[in-house]
């Protein structure tokens, strides 16, 4: 039984997201299971007694309770079906739950980890493939209920049989009928676990199909325009022509595997119920069963060799889908590896954090490259340091470090003295405003998108926006602050360009009022007038804030007290822009006259 | 205009909808057609086989018949039943195999027309985003209308020729049974039906706060958004709002279900009385010596199959109904018109290609005021343009007019002399070598990528190397494990690698570079690029626009100095023209935003 133990242990996981969905699920399966069993006895019981012309009276109570009966269980059944059908509801959105908190619960280096995002979309992925994971895990469960109370039910009729022919006495006829009965079942069930094993392989297929039909179409999303420009259409036809093939192709092999093992499954059945209605037959005329016996002895029959074949074909995928419920527990089990300091971090009204790089160096996880080598560098309290260098070089890695979004691979980096890995990790990542290259804005109401809560100050958001130079859009907005961005969570948001997001994620960053403010690229999307809004107000928006400002944009480096020029992955220079600027051989010099030359002349 | 949209969908008859989709689906797969209807007679006389073979045995034990009579009787009729059911498992499979197919093509279909064949304006236009909503909201597997038509269709004649079959046997009994049967069955239609009308009148009510909910469960899903949400604390304030939304959508839930359990209740009450009625009739025929216990097992079981029928039929035509609306979707969308041509146009022009705006107008589908408000702009043959302006000028819209993607609202533009609309616009596009501002990546290797425009140029992969390098990134491109095989975006294809947003735009570049049309649009190319990637673009900006017509649109007012012309676009109309020296002279708006760039590339004092 150590077979399921990953089922087992997934079940207590899931079960445990609301506990009253299984009990419920049971007793809804033996409701819903009930009404063929009790029909097939009861209509048995009503042909018994009119073939024996026993009294009316008789006659019509039974009748009475066969309708009553059904009533009932179909009343009892329907409340069920509704209590399973919430409580499932209250379970998904309980896992939903869980995702999420797991999810923002990782490291961020975890979060820019591909393996551990494609982890996450496997889970997502594999429930394309048959319900792989959880759900069909719970499906699977609600199956082999099914199946196991049609056993007993039809195991409680069998036993009632072979009882009835123990009064007559077993002859060699019987016995042999018996025994070729049970040859039969057999064959039938073996024939059954054969297929579904079969079946369930040529599944897989066509599964991994339909996993590969949705990747495609989150690979091929085109862009129109560029479509038509270059024809994109044209490999894009190929590659559904050849889908589509695979897909005729793969569901004629999986329908064929299933006609084909089929055939073996229907002949044993139908032996089956040859065989059986021969001892029925035979024990009728010798008068151990009465007439009705032959609709229930044979119905039940055909349930019960069904059931146990269904029985094995679920086993056997449950087993199948252990190694996706391993998928499932192990990205709940993916452990945070950061160290969580303990230390508070002062609120100082000075905003007095002095923060210093000492001998740092860095390497993704994974890489065999340093990204950040030997960086020494000193960030004094209200200070604007510029961040320059080419692609790649490692600015970002810089501020990620900064930040602590990942730790130095050595060296370290200290604020007020302390390894910043003492400090509470939360109220650390506090002191930081940063909008970064890829930021993203929630699709929400721009007032939650400043204040990155469920309320704002209105007055304090108005300011922001205006300061960013968002104010004339805004002024467009009749639901002002409660406008929502974007369409996906309310069709009636409006759509904003890119220059207008970044000011909305300028003036969320300025909304949470830390004392450090980092910008990456933050006027990319801007147009010059709007870029020397920013530039020309950029003291009075950051105020007594130490500020960092990345731009590939060297003009910027103008109203800045210190620039550190970055370059594979060293920083090579730091000093004012006059400084660097005498120094002709020098990295700066040659990004600010690549620009510079066009604006001098 | 909702009304005119309502009239629209009028002029498509339930009836001609379904015929529309039927022809299709033949033309696309005849064998499946044929499988779909095969089912129909296997599906209806099964049962009654089965049902016959009850009713016989039952008959020859009461007339005691011998115990060999009995095994032939058995043997007979299990036999039959075997066959049928061979033959139904292979009808069924063949069905089974084919009915996601046709679903497959559709979808290219759909596809292909939306993204290539129809205007590119009409993407961009509410009711044509409206149809494509309802009509791929429709198209996915499972449950698309043209495809599980045939499930529909082939149910509905099993039921009809069920009900004809089945009665037939039963005429012997009272008209009454037939009449209880009927209102009975169609009183449990009403009664189930009763949750999804319940489901379609309040829909409304939780539609947007499940969207909402369905937003926030997946938020997470998406690590992009997932390392903002951390880095400014939302969690909680995310959390609680999902956990709001689901409150709402299971009270509705509730609610819904509460009248699903009623109707179930009620249905079982309609089975009750129907149940009831047969039983009492057929025990009274068969005391009264009228019919058999064989026959009352039979019939007992013909009655019940009857009512299935009847309910079933009675869905099946509902159903039908709203395939035959969903259907309509489709018929919109494939007739949806376009302005360009896509017939015979007249030949492309040889060499330097001329471009002429005569009071470009040009309005959004929706939007109350005009982008353009009257452009006239000639670009001369090899001419290099420089387009710039505030953001929202209206620089975008006018490349995307030049370039065949919208249509002048009022106004006419040629080239060459000719209207756009004289040529075929396949034949146009394929004059157009264009950067757009969104970057998509999409899952071709680097190679088709960057050659898609023509894959079957006989120097294909020279020229694409040759592009790459000009561009600035075959150094990368040449690194990576496949080198230009290397298929673009993780977790598509097992070598996938995703671009940063730099080496992306030097992609595009190298697009457009292999293409070498003779008309050259780049729309902000650098905005991602390092100054030194930026300013190496700039270098060789003459040599790749040489002989061709090219407009660059950029914030950097570095790019307008190696353009032969400035064209400054601003409130929907052309402000400002001529070379930067001119318009430095002119002392206008250009002046004061170059002044504006350049003031801190300037040595000295600024003073803001």
């Amino acid at each position: 039984m150590r077979k399921y133990s990953i089922t087992r242990k997934a079940l207590r996981v899931y079960a445990a997201y609301n506990p009253k969905y299984f009990p419920l699920l049971f007793l809804q399966t033996v409701f819903n299971n009930l009404a063929p069993y009790f029909n097939l006895w009861m209509s048995a019981e009503i042909v018994t007694a009119l073939y024996e012309a026993r009294s009316k009276e008789e006659i019509y109570r039974l009748v009475l309770i066969t309708l009553i009966g059904n009533l009932l269980i179909r009343v009892i059944g329907a409340a069920l079906t509704r209590s399973v059908s919430t409580q499932l509801e209250i379970l998904n959105n309980n896992e939903a739950a869980a995702f999420n908190r797991k999810t923002l619960s990782l490291d961020y280096e975890k979060l820019e980890n591909p393996d551990i995002r494609q982890h996450r979309r496997n889970i997502k992925e594999n429930a394309y493939i048959n319900y792989y994971g959880v759900v069909h895990m719970r499906m699977g469960v609600g199956f082999i209920l099914k199946d196991l109370i049609s056993i007993v039910f039809a195991l409680v009729l069998f036993v009632e049989m072979v009882s009835l022919i123990a009064t007559i006495g077993f002859g060699w006829g019987s016995i042999l009928l018996l025994v070729l009965l049970v040859a039969s079942v057999t064959m039938n069930i073996l024939c059954q676990s054969r297929h579904s094993k079969k079946v369930g392989e040529a599944w897989n297929e066509v599964g991994k199909l339909m996993l590969d039909e949705n990747r495609l179409g989150r690979g091929y999303d085109l862009n129109g325009m560029d479509n038509r420009i270059y024809r994109q259409q044209l490999m894009m036809d190929k590659v559904s022509i050849a889908t589509s093939k695979r897909h005729l192709e793969t569901f004629t092999f999986a329908n064929n595997t299933d006609v084909k093992y089929s055939i073996p499954v229907m002949f044993f059945q139908r032996l089956s119920e040859f065989v059986s209605y021969l001892i029925i037959c035979f024990y009728c005329v010798l008068g151990a069963f009465p007439v009705g016996a032959v609709i229930k002895y044979v119905g039940y029959l055909a349930n019960l060799t069904g059931s146990i074949g269904n029985l094995f074909y679920y086993m056997q995928e449950m087993e199948v889908n252990e190694k996706f419920l391993q998928v499932y527990l192990d990205y709940f089990d993916i452990k945070n590896d950061m160290y969580q300091g303990s230390l508070a971090v002062e609120k100082r009204s000075d905003r007095k954090f002095d923060v210093e790089f000492k001998g740092v160096n860095f390497r993704y996880p994974g890489a065999k490259q340093y990204a950040l080598k030997n960086i020494n560098l000193s960030l004094n309290v209200g200070e604007r340091l510029a961040v320059v260098g080419m692609n790649g070089s490692g600015k970002t890695t810089f501020i990620k470090l900064l930040c602590r979004l990942y730790d130095p691979t050595e060296g370290e980096i200290t604020m007020n003295d302390f390894n910043i890995r003492k400090y509470d990790y939360r109220q650390y990542l506090d002191i930081f405003s940063v909008v970064f290259q890829d930021y993203h804005l929630l699709a929400m109401p721009l007032g939650n998108n400043v204040a990155s809560a469920a309320n704002w100050d209105t007055e304090k958001a108005e300011r922001l926006l205006e300061e960013v130079g968002f104010g004339e859009r805004y002024s467009e907005m009749t639901k002002k602050l409660e406008t929502p961005l974007y369409k996906n969570f309310d069709e009636d948001g409006v759509n904003i360009s890119g220059g207008e997001a970044q000011k909305i994620a300028l003036a969320r960053a300025l909304y949470k009022d830390a004392p450090f403010i980092i910008l990456d690229e933050p006027t990319a999307a801007l147009d010059p007038i709007a870029e020397a809004e920013i530039y020309a107000r950029f003291d009075e928006i950051v105020g007594d804030k130490t500020a960092i400002y990345i731009s590939h944009r060297l003009s910027s480096c103008r109203f800045c007290d210190k620039i550190a020029v970055f370059h594979e992955g060293e920083i090579v220079q730091v000093g004012t822009h006059e400084e660097l600027l005498q120094d002709e051989c020098g990295k700066y010099y040659e990004l600010w006259n690549a620009q510079a030359q066009y604006y001098t002349t | 205009m909702k009304n005119d949209k309502k009239d629209q969908k009028k002029k498509y008859s339930k009836l001609s909808s379904l015929v529309w989709a039927m022809k299709k689906l033949a033309r696309l797969d005849k064998l499946f057609v044929f499988f779909i209807f095969a089912t129909v007679p296997v599906a209806v006389i099964s049962p009654l086989v089965k049902s016959l073979f009850s009713k016989t045995l039952i008959d020859e034990i009461g007339a005691g018949k011998s115990f060999q009579n009995l095994v032939i009787t058995a043997a007979l009729f299990i036999s039959a039943i075997f066959a049928l059911e061979l033959l139904q498992k292979y009808i069924y499979s063949r069905c089974k195999a084919r009915r996601y197919y046709p679903t497959t093509i559709y979808q290219n279909e759909m596809g292909r027309f939306q993204n290539y064949e129809t205007d590119f304006e009409n993407t961009e236009k509410q009711d044509f985003k409206e149809l494509c909503g309802y009509a791929w909201g429709d198209a996915c597997q499972g449950n698309c209308a043209m495809e599980f038509l045939w499930e529909d269709l082939s149910n509905t004649l099993i039921n009809l020729f069920g009900i004809v079959t089945f009665a037939s046997f039963l005429l012997v009994l009272n008209p009454i049974v037939f009449a209880v049967i009927g209102v009975t069955s169609v009183l449990a239609y009403i009664t189930t039906s009763w949750q999804p009308k319940y489901f379609e009148k309040h829909k409304k009510e939780w539609e947007k706060e499940e969207r909402k909910k369905n937003y926030l469960q997946g938020l997470s899903d998406d690590f992009y958004n997932a390392k903002d949400i951390k880095l400014y604390g939302m969690e909680n304030w995310l959390d609680k709002m999902m956990r709001d939304y689901q409150a709402y959508l299971l009270m509705w839930n509730k609610r819904c279900s509460l009248r699903g359990f009623f109707a179930s209740a009620l249905a079982g009450l309609m089975s009750f009385i129907q149940n009831g009625v047969v039983y009492v009739v057929l025990i009274g025929m068969l005391l009264e010596g009228e019919i058999s216990v064989g026959d009352f097992v039979f019939f007992f079981g013909l009655a019940g199959g009857i009512a299935g029928y009847l309910q079933g039929i009675i869905t099946d035509v509902a159903k039908l109904g709203v395939r035959a609306d969903k259907i309509a979707y489709y018929r919109d969308l494939f007739g949806y018109e376009s302005r360009f041509n896509r017939g015979q146009g007249c030949a492309l022009p040889e060499g330097p290609v001329k471009i002429e705006l005569k009071d470009v107008w040009y309005k959004y589908d929706g939007a109350e005021d005009y982008t353009l408000k009257g452009v006239n702009l000639t670009i001369e043959g090899s001419e290099s343009l420089a387009l710039v302006g505030v953001n929202g000028a209206g620089k975008t819209t006018l490349i995307k007019l030049i370039c065949g993607m919208y249509t002048p609202t009022k106004g006419e533009i040629l080239v060459n002399g000719k209207h756009i609309g004289d040529y075929n616009i396949e034949a146009y596009y394929s004059m157009i070598s264009a950067v757009f501002q969104e970057i998509r990546m999409v899952a071709f290797t680097m190679f088709e990528f960057v050659a898609s425009a023509d894959l079957e140029r006989e120097t294909a992969r020279e020229d694409a190397i040759a592009a790459m390098k000009a561009a600035g990134i075959w150094e990368k491109i040449e690194n990576l494990p496949n080198g230009m095989d290397t298929h673009l975006q993780k977790g598509i294809y097992d070598d996938g690698v995703d671009l940063s947003g730099g080496e992306l735009q030097k992609l595009v570049l190298a697009r457009a570079i292999y293409k070498d049309g003779s008309i050259l649009v780049l729309d902000e190319p650098t905005a991602a690029l390092d100054p030194i990637a930026e300013n190496n673009l700039y270098l060789k900006y003459r040599e790749l626009t040489a002989g061709k017509t090219s407009i660059y649109i950029s914030h950097r007012f570095a790019s307008t100095r190696f353009c032969d012309r400035i064209v400054l676009l601003g409130d929907g109309v052309i402000q400002e023209s001529g070379s930067h020296e001119e318009l430095m002279a002119q002392n206008g708006q250009y002046a004061y935003m170059f002044g504006v760039q350049s003031k801190y590339y300037k040595e000295g004092e600024i003073n803001a």
